[in-house]
């Protein structure tokens, strides 16, 4: 028998459990980083610039220091949020932070609301109608979503809606024209082009915003609707179930309030390990439709060998990983309150 | 994952193993008793796990008989005579799924790289297994601090983007290695480890705490007879479930490596992820064989080795395995209902 | 004498499998008074779960019913699904075997008695709810403060008791209870069997307590039935059966009680039979040692050989349905091991 702990104590025990993971995930990378021989500078501007030029931009970026000290100073770096500038076009890495990584966001926010509601939605329908024709095609339809590769599904959505249809655009996150008259704000254009009451800017950005969130959703919703099913169909058979069932609780009631929601807990937790799939997705997503995130950011910068951009990029995400999932724990405690410790 | 329990042993089929010596016998029963749900299944599940292998064997087929099957080379832009093939042609006689911008012929692409494909994934599936098999089982039996930070670590691994470990670490073994199957499949390996760490890590736990594991080791069995005989038995049942889902996975890492220029050179091998990313801009001027037939290569190929992980999953899984339901028809009552008489007393 | 308030006649659950039909319950008739427990008794596998869930109509998808089973003038098993569900709780309720499992893990105990009110009494005022839901508990002993918690925060014993409220709350004419105490330890079990004497003595409830615990029986139930192969076998008043038991069974397993006076184990030989393929004539003959020949070809007939008692075995006759040397001693083979399985 235990008492309930509340959700605080287990919020602060989370939190300090998240350092040393990400600890470890910073100094994978750092160690990464320099397991390319030579230091990133050289990498990037060996034999491009003077060798004076190149000492003392090595001096600069800290790279003539012993490892170690390297080491903290990377450390500190990050704890400070200074990452340093690009090498390749002198860019603050909290400026593509902002501006890319809002990019990024803002597709990643679409793109888990079309997966949550296209997952969820068919893999509760499976479940229900368990090995009837819904249960099979949900499923399949699953199957078919989860192997199509999202470059592959954005091929044939620029072919069929871009082309063949001609009915929304398919690169970009804007068109042009719109794209330099805009006014940025939060660098989240959906809500930007709100405040400043830009009623075509705003239709603008959301017709280039649907093929890329779609496809991205439909991808990651694939997996949702699998793992929904086998839920949904574990709880059916709960005790609970029955015992609800014995006193005589109306059949819809049974299965939604108490089947459904049941099955729904585990997929909260299944989300946030989805987030790290939704991040590799949104890469690919960008790349295939033009979409300037901090993907594209990373593809761009690691083509032209600009190591000091792309370790900012990777340690971000990294964080974000271990906030999201953090939060996505905190989020399972309150809805299963057995989760408590 | 839940593990099969071991059911007793079936005296049915006794006197047919009566000429196998009694090792013999035992190992023969623990296989049926393995593959039995799979003969006891009936309907979908069986019929989805068969068709996954049938398609995935027509790949297999088709990568171990490419030079023969493909009516050109993978890079071939040209005739024998030298005549050079029309760049982007709709599909056509000679070009059953038609050109690329390389002149190349699309068909004899989509044949090629399914070797590549299936080279790729075979490697690192045997190198992420020979890795995180071994931690895994070790990790879980003994514990302790060597067991939480392994755990640590590997969590920390999991939770990053698999894509983005995946071509950070194909970016940095190119150097060494090169741009082509080995590297690939060595980046793809690694961000693999994990995932087998973790599941055979926490099969290995919930076995140990089983009560005839706990017998063996007061019987004064090693450490490793009891991993071996016990352990290992039981989490071999889930290792195809989980191989043939991470070949699916890994299939869909190596194409992505590949649309974005971090996989396979296009001088190496073929590569469908490649061809595709070549294909985007393609879309845009309405060409649409030069990316179709590469990305159904991979929907086919991953739909496949999912339906037979799932199906296996299905099969095996006892949790949710339905059991075959026949309908009763009772026959008509006797007509003996009792004489209702004084039957209580209060 | 007042009318029973449960009646069955006949009643059969055949289950569907792959090896044909399994014949868990197989033509049982029992009348239950109102106000009286009776205990229904027998081994694990002889039908008596299965008949519990049938007469509330809980049985699996496969599982085919048949008879008769009247309450209040109505017969059960002709009712539509939803006048089922309408019986199921305001009148006639089930306790469960394993109360860990049987709440629903997100929901407070108020909802749980508050989604059970409103389903029968939807006039209901909140007020009113929570008045009867916490005199409910009070009389199982579960103070009003902990109305508010969540199912994992109760011991397995308060579940149970939980679960009694929950059934008692529409205060219903019949209670059936599968194996309420079996998951629970002794000195719990002694706890819910006094409650379940009580609900006799405070609510006029029936109560058809399912247990393979002759102990129970003998301590809590007014009568008993002895259930062996999906048939009753022997009935009648629990003093009276457990003094002078008739049935071979019954001896057998009264026989089989281990008690501070046992010197030596004594059990019954052989094992329940594949109710797919029972064996011919009496069921139990395979076991019995005082079997005849007439036992191995043909059921025996239902006699009476005493006011309130029931008694389905040839040594009681009617001797005149005995053909010519059935009396005889059955003549047995050596019970295989092989048989066992």
């Amino acid at each position: 028998m235990k008492r309930s702990g509340s959700l605080r104590s287990y919020v602060i025990t989370r939190v300090l459990l998240a350092f040393p993971m990400l600890l470890i995930l910073l100094t994978v990378v750092f160690l990464l980083m320099r397991v390319a021989p030579g230091d990133p500078i050289t990498a990037a501007l060996g034999g491009r610039v003077s060798a004076e030029e190149l000492a003392r931009r090595r001096h600069d970026a800290g790279y003539d220091r012993p490892l170690p000290i390297q080491y903290l100073e990377y450390l500190r770096g990050v704890a400070t949020l200074n990452l340093g500038t690009t090498i390749l076009d002198n860019r603050p890495m909290t400026q593509v932070i902002a501006q890319n990584g809002a990019a990024t966001l803002e597709l990643s926010f679409f793109a888990m609301i079309v997966a949550m509601v296209s997952g969820v939605g068919i893999g509760l329908i499976a479940g229900r109608y368990r090995d009837t024709a819904a249960d099979l095609g949900g499923r399949l339809f699953g199957i078919v979503l989860y192997a199509a590769p999202v470059f592959f599904l954005g091929f044939l959505a620029q072919l069929t809606f871009g082309k063949w249809l001609d009915w929304l655009p398919t690169s970009g996150q804007t068109s042009p024209i719109v794209g330099a008259t805009l006014a940025t704000h939060t660098n989240l254009l959906v809500i930007d082009t709100i405040i400043d009451r830009n009623w075509t800017a705003f239709q603008d950005v959301v017709r280039h915003l649907i093929m890329p969130s779609v496809v991205l959703g439909l991808v990651i919703g694939g997996v949702f609707i699998r793992l929904v099913r086998v839920n949904l169909l574990q709880t059916m058979k709960g005790d609970y179930v029955e015992a609800a069932r014995a006193r005589g609780v109306k059949e819809g009631r049974v299965v939604y309030k108490h089947a459904f929601k049941n099955a729904l807990v585990p997929v909260i937790t299944i989300m946030g390990l989805e987030f790290a799939v939704l991040l590799s997705g949104a890469v690919l997503t960008e790349e295939t439709f033009n979409w300037p995130g901090i993907g594209s950011e990373l593809v761009r910068y690691l083509d032209n060998r600009d190591y000091i951009a792309v370790q900012g990029i990777i340690v971000v995400t990294g964080i974000v990983v271990v906030i999201v999932s953090l939060a996505i724990d905190i989020l399972n405690a309150w809805v299963d309150p057995r989760i408590r410790y | 994952m839940t593990s099969q329990l071991e059911t007793p042993p079936v005296p049915s089929s006794v006197d047919e193993d009566a000429d196998l010596s009694p090792m013999q016998q035992r190992r023969l029963g623990a296989l049926r008793r393995m593959w039995a749900p799979m003969h006891d299944a009936k309907g979908m599940p069986k019929v989805i796990v068969w068709v996954g292998i049938g398609i995935t064997l027509a790949f297999v087929l088709m990568a171990i008989f490419a030079t023969q099957i493909a009516p050109y080379a993978f890079d071939q832009y040209q005739t024998a005579d030298g005549v050079r093939f029309v760049k982007q042609q709709a599909p056509s006689a000679q070009h059953l799924f038609g050109t690329n911008v390389m002149s190349t012929d699309v068909l004899s692409r989509v044949i090629f790289g399914s070797r590549t494909a299936i080279e790729v994934v075979l490697l690192s599936l045997f190198v992420s297994m020979a890795i995180g098999l071994p931690l895994g089982l070790i990790s879980g039996y003994h514990g302790g601090k060597l067991d939480r930070t392994l755990v640590l670590f590997m969590d920390a691994m999991l939770a990053f983007p698999s894509l983005l470990f995946a071509i950070v670490i194909a970016f940095l073994l190119s150097k060494t290695f090169g741009h082509g199957v080995v590297t690939a499949a060595l980046a793809i390996s690694i961000v693999y480890v994990p995932q087998y760490f973790r599941v055979v890590r926490n099969h290995v736990i919930s076995i140990r705490e089983e009560s005839y594991v706990e017998a063996a080791r007061a019987l004064g069995a090693r450490p490793w007879t009891i991993m071996r005989r016990y352990v290992l038995q039981n989490v071999i049942q889930n290792v195809p479930i989980i191989a043939t889902l991470n070949a699916a996975d890994a299939i869909l890492t190596l194409a992505a490596l590949g649309f974005l220029g971090y996989g396979i050179q296009p001088t190496e091998a073929a590569e469908w992820g490649y061809d595709i990313q070549r294909a985007i801009s393609d879309a845009g001027a309405g060409i649409w064989w030069t990316g179709l037939f590469p990305g159904l290569a991979i929907v086919l190929l991953v739909t496949g080795l999912t339906l037979v992980g799932e199906g296996l999953n299905d099969v095996l899984n006892p949790v949710i395995r339905k059991r075959p339901i026949q309908e009763v028809e009772l026959p008509p009552r006797e007509g003996t209902a009792p004489v209702q008489d004084e039957v209580a007393a209060p | 004498m007042s009318e029973p308030v449960l009646s069955v006649r006949d009643l059969r659950v055949w289950y569907g499998t792959a090896r044909g039909p399994v014949r868990a319950v197989d033509g049982v008739s029992f009348d239950l008074m109102p106000g009286e427990t009776l205990g229904l008794v027998g081994e694990s596998g002889c039908g008596k779960s299965t008949l519990g869930r049938g007469l509330m109509g809980l049985l699996p998808d496969g599982a085919a019913i048949d008879g008769e089973v009247r309450y209040e003038d109505r017969d059960l098993l002709t009712l539509s699904p939803k006048r089922q569900r309408d019986i199921r709780g305001p009148d006639i309720a089930m306790i469960f075997q394993e109360p860990m499992t049987r709440l629903d893990p997100l929901m407070r105990i108020e909802d749980h008695f508050s989604e059970t009110l409103k389903t029968h009494e939807p006039d209901l005022s909140a007020k009113e709810i929570r008045k009867r839901s916490l005199e409910a508990l009070g009389g199982m002993g579960i103070p009003p403060t902990r109305f508010r918690q969540y199912p994992h925060e109760f011991s397995g014993g308060m579940r149970q008791r939980i679960m009694i409220a929950l059934a008692l709350v529409l205060r219903p004419r019949v209670v059936i209870a599968d194996e309420p105490t079996t998951a629970l330890d002794v000195l719990v079990e002694a706890q819910i069997l006094r409650i379940l004497a009580d609900l006799r003595r405070n609510f006029d409830t029936a109560l058809l307590l399912i247990t393979h615990n002759l102990g129970i029986v003998a301590e809590a139930c007014d009568r008993v039935a002895v259930m062996y192969a999906g048939k009753i076998v022997e009935e009648g008043r629990s003093r009276d059966v457990f003094r002078e038991p008739d049935h071979p069974y019954t001896q057998a397993l009264l026989g089989s009680i281990i008690s501070l006076s046992t010197t030596g184990l004594r059990y019954i030989p052989g094992a329940p039979p594949d109710l797919s393929e029972p064996p011919p004539g009496c069921r139990f003959h395979p076991r019995c040692v005082d079997a005849m020949a007439v036992c191995a070809s043909q059921e025996p007939i239902e006699e009476r050989p005493a006011p309130g008692r029931r008694v389905s075995c040839w040594l009681y006759g009617p001797t005149y349905e005995i053909p010519e040397g059935g009396t005889e001693p059955l003549e047995r083979q050596e019970i295989a091991v092989a048989d066992e399985a």
